[in-house]
């Protein structure tokens, strides 16, 4: 039963996603249509009020709150057959991910009145949806490191506010790039994509930074070691130290635009890297393959 | 007329040299450098295996002078940071106001000079700024700052990297870590490192689940202290005992041999002995348990080779060794509860056992880790939630109604300012100019 919903809810809510998509390229096309419209007119005024295109993006909105709706009840029905939160396979982890980086992108929209990165977080959350799905497990029985679940749950929790934030960040980074090019009246300023990035950052660093901590506050009690230079801890400091990098290059040398926008997107591939880091080496954490 | 002092040119250069290099280690260019750096040694290590990179001189290099460039950035902000927590001077020239990116007029006040030049500092302290205030001629000046202690969070943060590397240092060289550590049930072996403690293994258990995946194992310990009891406990994996400093981790566990050694008639030995350590021969790979007896005998357990049949030690058996004084004095093969003779001796292997394997250690720097932790999140959270800004505020007194406020305001960590100052200058503009 409980397995039933679980799956349902997956599918339900992939099926949200590409639904907001798709209304969001069809708001886009209505968009770039009025414009045309517009330039063909000798009086803009004259133009009658866009509803369709607001129909469209009361769609999309919608859908990415249904998503949440089913990504959130996906996780829930997990944690109730599994007795834990999502921290015992990749499949859960991904779900877990999906769903802070389409929170986030809800928050930025709000924060900002702009649903750009939030897009960009919805393709994300789209492949991790898609990989979860692929690599679906079964609640599998904790191995003795893995019975920790007070610590283990905040981990993940600060991964997920952590890697959630900083995709949004990644999102307003490649926007930035073809804003600051294109210069589109669909995108917003290239000067707000810039704050938002690092804003996106503030957020995002102190919560790796607790990741890491706590990841190295289990390995002691587990292993008897906070650091094992294990791959998963080192793609780990790397993401970490691309993003001190960052900062520091913004806020002492006055980095912005293009630099900047191109380190998060480094962080970002650290990011992938170390997520990803399980299928490509052993370690400490190869019990998640 | 004040007299030149004389440097000789040795010091001449020595001082250049000194300057060139804290100029170097000051640079966040530098920082930012080595970051790229050790991000990419980072990398290899992981990829490439069989380097190991994370001990090599050139990545401990590379770490240490990023500390060091951390040490000597913080130093050199020191002057900037004490500047900000006094306060620099109030009154800027009159073209500062107008200049930076943040900045803003309140045109035509009509109020007295005494009341709407008390304006700015009301609203500024109602927002949790420090305002000082001059007043030159007949223009008042005021500067006014916020979260100028929180400043010191970036000395939090980075003190915390310093802390980390001392930490690690700390645990290296007054601390010990035995990984290998195995005691089969029944025994009690000595931690040693002058700790004067000593381990007895009474039991182990492993549990599994239907599926075969290991779902528990645990040891119940008895620590000696000169021979005393001082400690009883189950470890297990994340439940560590912890006595004095030393901790002792549960981390793996294998087979022993039941053992009983009689020479003349006499038991010589009874217990068990860890089968724990990982031999290659001719391609097989067999397991081996050694014991030390008086008068210099050793003996030698191998188990059969693992995952291949094994064409000298049948499976079940084992294959015992005798030395003495290092030279061997016979062997025999040993099926499960039938005796050997080996020279004067009959040794018998009674029954199979178990060993657990531990790691013990004791790190005098673990709690400075966690210090350096705490600090390193509050420093972050001071500096990038809480970030100085800094007010200036210029008050014209001209002719009657037309007196002039200027504002500027800058921000620390590149944010923007703007929608503060629109508060500021808003509240401002509600007291000072005339309702509409």
């Amino acid at each position: 039963m409980i397995t039933n919903l679980e799956n349902i809810s997956l599918l339900l809510s992939l099926a949200g996603i590409v639904l907001s998509l798709l209304f969001t390229i069809i708001a886009f096309i209505q968009h770039r249509r009025a414009i045309l419209a517009g330039q063909n007119k000798v009086e803009k005024s004259e133009q009658p009020p866009d509803n369709s295109n607001r129909i469209t993006n009361f769609i999309a909105t919608a859908s990415v709150i249904i998503t949440l709706v089913f990504v959130t009840l996906t996780i829930i029905s997990r944690g109730i057959e599994s007795g834990h939160a999502p921290f015992s396979s990749m499949y859960e982890f991904a779900v877990a991910f999906a769903w802070g980086v389409i929170v986030f992108g809800i928050f930025s929209r709000w924060r900002y009145k702009t649903a750009a990165m939030q897009n960009i977080g919805l393709i994300v959350a789209l492949l991790l949806l898609v990989f979860a799905r692929v690599e679906f497990a079964k609640p599998a029985n904790l191995v003795p490191a893995l019975q920790q679940s007070a610590l283990l749950s905040a981990h993940v929790a600060a991964a997920v506010v952590a890697y959630g934030t900083l995709t949004i960040g990644f999102g307003a980074a490649i926007l930035f790039l073809i804003q600051n090019r294109r210069h589109s009246t669909w995108l917003p300023d290239a000067d707000l994509l810039d704050t938002i990035a690092y804003h996106s950052v503030t957020i995002g660093f102190p919560f790796l930074t607790l990741l890491i901590i706590l990841g190295a506050l289990w390995a002691n009690i587990a292993w008897g070691r906070y650091w094992s230079w294990d791959p998963k801890e080192t793609t780990s400091l790397v993401t970490w130290l691309i993003y001190a990098g960052y900062l520091h290059a913004r806020v002492v040398r006055g980095w912005k635009g293009n630099k900047a926008a191109i380190l998060l997107i480094a962080g970002f591939g650290a990011i992938a890297l170390t997520f990803f880091g399980n299928f490509i080496f052993n370690g400490l954490h190869a019990y998640l393959k | 007329m004040q007299a030149q002092k004389t440097i000789s040119p040795a010091t001449f250069i020595f001082d250049g040299a000194v300057k060139n290099t804290w100029r170097f280690f000051s640079s966040i260019k530098l920082a930012l450098a080595l970051i790229l750096v050790i991000s990419a040694f980072s990398l290899f290590g992981t990829f490439i295996t069989g380097v190991d990179v994370f001990h090599s001189w050139w990545f401990l290099t590379t770490g240490a002078l990023l500390i060091l460039n951390i040490i000597v950035c913080s130093l050199n902000r020191w002057g900037n940071i004490k500047l900000s927590l006094r306060g620099g001077s109030v009154k800027q020239d009159e073209g500062f106001y107008s200049s930076g990116a943040c900045n803003a007029e309140i045109e035509n006040v009509p109020k007295p000079d005494y009341k709407a030049s008390r304006i700015p500092v009301k609203v500024l302290q109602k927002h949790g700024y420090r305002v000082r205030i001059e007043n030159h001629d007949s223009n008042y000046y005021f500067a006014a700052d916020k979260n100028r202690f929180f400043r010191l969070g970036t000395y939090a943060s980075h003190l915390s990297l310093v802390l980390f590397v001392l930490a690690y240092l700390i645990g290296s060289y007054f601390g010990f870590r035995d990984t290998n550590f195995t005691t089969a049930i029944g025994n009690t072996r000595p931690i040693g490192h002058n700790t004067g403690l000593s381990l007895q293994l009474v039991s182990f258990v492993d549990e599994y689940y239907a599926d075969n995946m290991p779902k528990d194992y645990r040891s119940q310990v008895i620590l000696y202290k000169n021979g005393q009891q001082v400690k009883q406990a189950v470890v297990r994996v994340n439940h560590p005992l912890i006595y004095k400093g030393i901790s002792i981790h549960q981390m793996y566990f294998g087979p022993a041999a039941q053992l009983q050694i009689t020479l003349n008639g006499q038991v010589l030995y009874q217990g068990n002995v860890a089968i724990d350590k990982l031999i290659s021969n001719q391609g097989l790979q067999r397991y081996v348990g050694s014991i030390d007896l008086p008068n210099g005998l050793n003996i030698q357990l191998i188990s059969s080779a693992i995952n291949v049949q094994d064409p000298l030690i049948p499976l079940g058996q084992l294959a015992i060794y005798v030395k003495q004084d290092g030279n061997q004095i016979g062997a025999g093969l040993a099926p499960k509860g039938a005796a050997v003779a080996i020279n004067d001796m009959e040794l018998t292997y009674q029954a199979d056992s178990k060993f657990s394997g531990f790691q013990v250690s004791r790190d005098p720097g673990n709690n400075l880790i966690w210090v350096a932790a705490t600090l390193f999140i509050l420093g972050l959270v001071l500096v990038l939630y809480f970030p100085y800004r800094q007010v200036w505020v210029l008050y014209q007194t001209r002719a009657a109604g037309t007196n002039l406020l200027s504002l500027r305001l800058s921000t620390s960590r590149g944010l923007n300012g703007t929608s503060e100052l629109k508060i500021l200058v808003d509240k401002m503009e509600k007291e000072l100019l005339p309702k509409t």
